[in-house]
């Protein structure tokens, strides 16, 4: 055990990506390499990323721990962590802590079904690690649809990794904008998906939930309101997975504000089940 | 049981072996502005033991109001992190004279930060700390620790305890750590009578005169979290001023903010410092977005944490009845009202 579980491990930024006007992915990879030979993860579980005299932000591992050697993470900048971390050129040092939390229980639930991956604007980090884990693995799972949508063009997500997800035959990708989100002035010119809100969308996809399993993600209205359209496309509510984030300050269960009355988003969390989301009060 | 008794006359005695073993002695007295607070003593006349509890709790000595974690510096394009490990935290100190309500809360405090993922920083304070409680003989008028199941004289996470007679101390050896300190008083420990567990039986019926009525609690334990959405936290709400006093002067919170600052271009330090739920920047997103985003959201969590939560997950209540958050309520707000109120509206 560490001497201290606030001390971070030095990280090597190894890429920067521009996702949107606001939002960057930073690829990671361990300064000291004996760290990163020992670290493993599983894909639901999240990080407190450090920008040293800044402070700490917590965001999900958005890679897939099925790809080893590196993490990523995917940010929207908002604060003063964040606005840091947005400055950050390859070569420069931040610090990560983690991996914190649950999982989402891919090889004992997921193996066997049909995945529907359904999330809205920057909530698609956390389901890519999912969705990258279940396609590298993709013999064990039937069916494949990914449902994203965000407010315009320009708050998309990975757009290589979607057109890479549309162009493959065993994936079914719906890919939506909010009304007049393809817009010119967004970057858009002959939009070939959806237009509408997510909830709209997924309920005239077609997609038949009975005995599948749904990973959902995205702003809190997004998520209470695609819930029951997920229940009225067959789905079980104990197959509909979501992940939680509150803020965070330890990510240990120690600091006492991401919980959700008894239920603390960093140790009993984030990943959870539709069903377990019903029993709490409404603090997310 | 290693029982004796210590003559009160004798006790320079005691602090001068204290002094020998290099243990440092907190207890409560008064400051130089004469306020009643937790402090070191050097000495017995320095205790101001016949007072009722100080409004600050006792947790400053063993989870600082603020405290570096780490300190970081760039050299040559790379950052060095060095874990700060505060000198306080491996002094060996003696807590003397706890009430059993701040014993509990030091017990709730050791539970807390060890599980899941210990918390070193802080336990090592605690395992530097021998606690010696005292019988309680002195409770203020806000004092509710029958009603969480804690007596005056409940020994309970004491290393060795104290029950206080107008000449003496009837003093019992618990654990191995308060055993360690036996042979440190040896020369002035006198053998006990038969008739001295009397004394501890006495305080408690005389103390218990003096608390106010126990609420019987124990019958919503576990379903006081269906009284969520009933109106009386709006009572209460509507008057709260946010200060987090309740939660600055309560023994057993354990929240905290984690900052960086920064010294200079290449160096700087992290630091936690205790933090309230009370405040709405505690929970607030960076987004803007809220989970707790009125004043009622904020009161019902302290108490559903105190009374529902910790009891869901850690099988116990996170309050002692110490009466610390009713003192210092600005607006009056008195948490066993609030207690009450709650079982009436479960029993509507």
């Amino acid at each position: 055990m560490s001497e201290n579980i606030y001390k971070p491990y030095l990280m090597k930024v190894a890429e920067v990506r521009d996702e949107t006007p606001d939002i960057k992915t930073l690829k990671l990879e361990f300064q000291n390499p004996a760290e990163g030979e020992t670290f493993s993860f599983k894909a639901g579980q999240f990080g407190l990323y450090s920008a040293f005299g800044a402070g700490e932000s917590t965001f999900c591992i958005a890679s897939a721990p099925t790809r080893k050697g590196y993490i990523e993470c995917t940010f929207r900048v908002a604060g003063r962590v964040t606005s840091q971390l947005r400055d950050v050129n390859p070569g420069d040092t931040i610090g990560f802590r983690g991996p914190y939390g649950n999982t989402f229980p891919i090889e004992e639930k997921f193996f066997g079904k049909s995945i529907t991956f359904v999330a809205g604007g920057i909530a698609l980090p956390p389901v890519r690690c999912v969705i990258w884990n279940v396609l590298d693995l993709r013999d064990k799972f039937k069916d494949i649809n990914i449902v994203y949508g965000a407010k315009t063009y320009q708050d998309l997500v990975y757009k290589d990794e979607l057109q890479q997800w549309q162009d493959a035959k065993d994936i079914n990708l719906i890919k939506t904008l909010d009304p007049g989100g393809d817009k010119a002035e967004y970057g858009c010119n002959n939009w070939d998906g959806k237009m509408g809100f997510v909830p709209t969308v997924l309920k005239e996809s077609g997609i038949n939930g009975k005995g599948g399993i749904a990973v959902l993600c995205g702003p809190p209205i997004m998520i209470k309101l695609s819930l029951p359209v997920l229940v009225e496309l067959g789905f079980a509510k104990e197959d509909i997975y979501t992940t939680l984030e509150n803020k965070m300050k330890c990510g240990l269960g120690k600091c006492g504000r991401c919980n959700v009355g008894s239920f603390y988003v960093c140790k009993h969390g984030p990943v959870l089940t539709a069903a377990d989301l019903a029993t709490m009060p409404d603090e997310f | 049981m290693d029982t004796n008794r210590i003559y009160k006359k004798d006790m320079v005695q005691v602090f001068s072996a204290l002094k020998k073993l290099n243990i440092s002695v907190i207890g409560q007295g008064f400051d130089e502005k004469q306020r009643l607070v937790f402090k070191k003593v050097s000495s017995f006349q320095e205790l101001a033991l016949d007072e009722i509890t100080p409004l600050q709790p006792v947790k400053s000595f063993l989870f600082p109001p603020t405290e570096k974690v780490f300190s970081y510096a760039k050299q040559d394009e790379k950052y060095q992190i060095t874990p700060e490990t505060s000198p306080e935290s491996s002094e060996k100190k003696v807590l003397f004279g706890l009430r059993p309500c701040d014993v509990h809360a030091i017990e709730y405090l050791k539970k807390f930060y060890d599980g899941h993922f210990p918390d070193q920083p802080i336990l090592r304070y605690l395992e530097n700390t021998i606690i010696i409680g005292i019988a309680c003989e002195h409770p203020s008028n806000a004092c509710f620790c029958t009603t969480m199941d804690i007596s005056p004289i409940s020994s309970t996470g004491a290393d060795v305890f104290l029950t206080p007679t107008e000449n003496f101390f009837v003093i019992e050896f618990l654990t191995e750590k308060g055993k360690s300190l036996q042979s440190a008083f040896s020369e002035v420990l006198k053998s006990s009578e038969a008739t001295d567990v009397q004394w501890k039986q006495n305080i408690e019926t005389e103390t218990s005169k003096k608390l106010l009525e126990k609420i019987e609690i124990n019958s919503i334990k576990g379903q006081i979290n269906k009284a969520y959405d009933k109106p009386l936290w709006k009572k209460y709400s509507d008057v709260c001023v946010a200060c987090g006093g309740c939660t600055f002067d309560c023994p057993t919170c354990t929240c905290f903010d984690m900052r960086d600052v920064m010294e200079s271009k290449k160096t700087g330090y992290r630091y936690r410092a205790w933090d309230s739920c009370s405040f709405a920047s505690f929970t607030l997103h960076a987004s803007g977005h809220n989970p707790r985003n009125t004043k009622m959201d904020r009161l019902r969590q302290r108490i559903m944490h105190k009374y529902h939560y910790t009891v869901t997950n850690m099988q116990t209540w996170s309050c002692t009845g110490c009466g610390r958050c009713v003192r210092v309520c600005p607006v009056g707000i008195n948490t066993r009202s609030i207690l009450k109120d709650i079982k009436e509206a479960l029993h509507e």
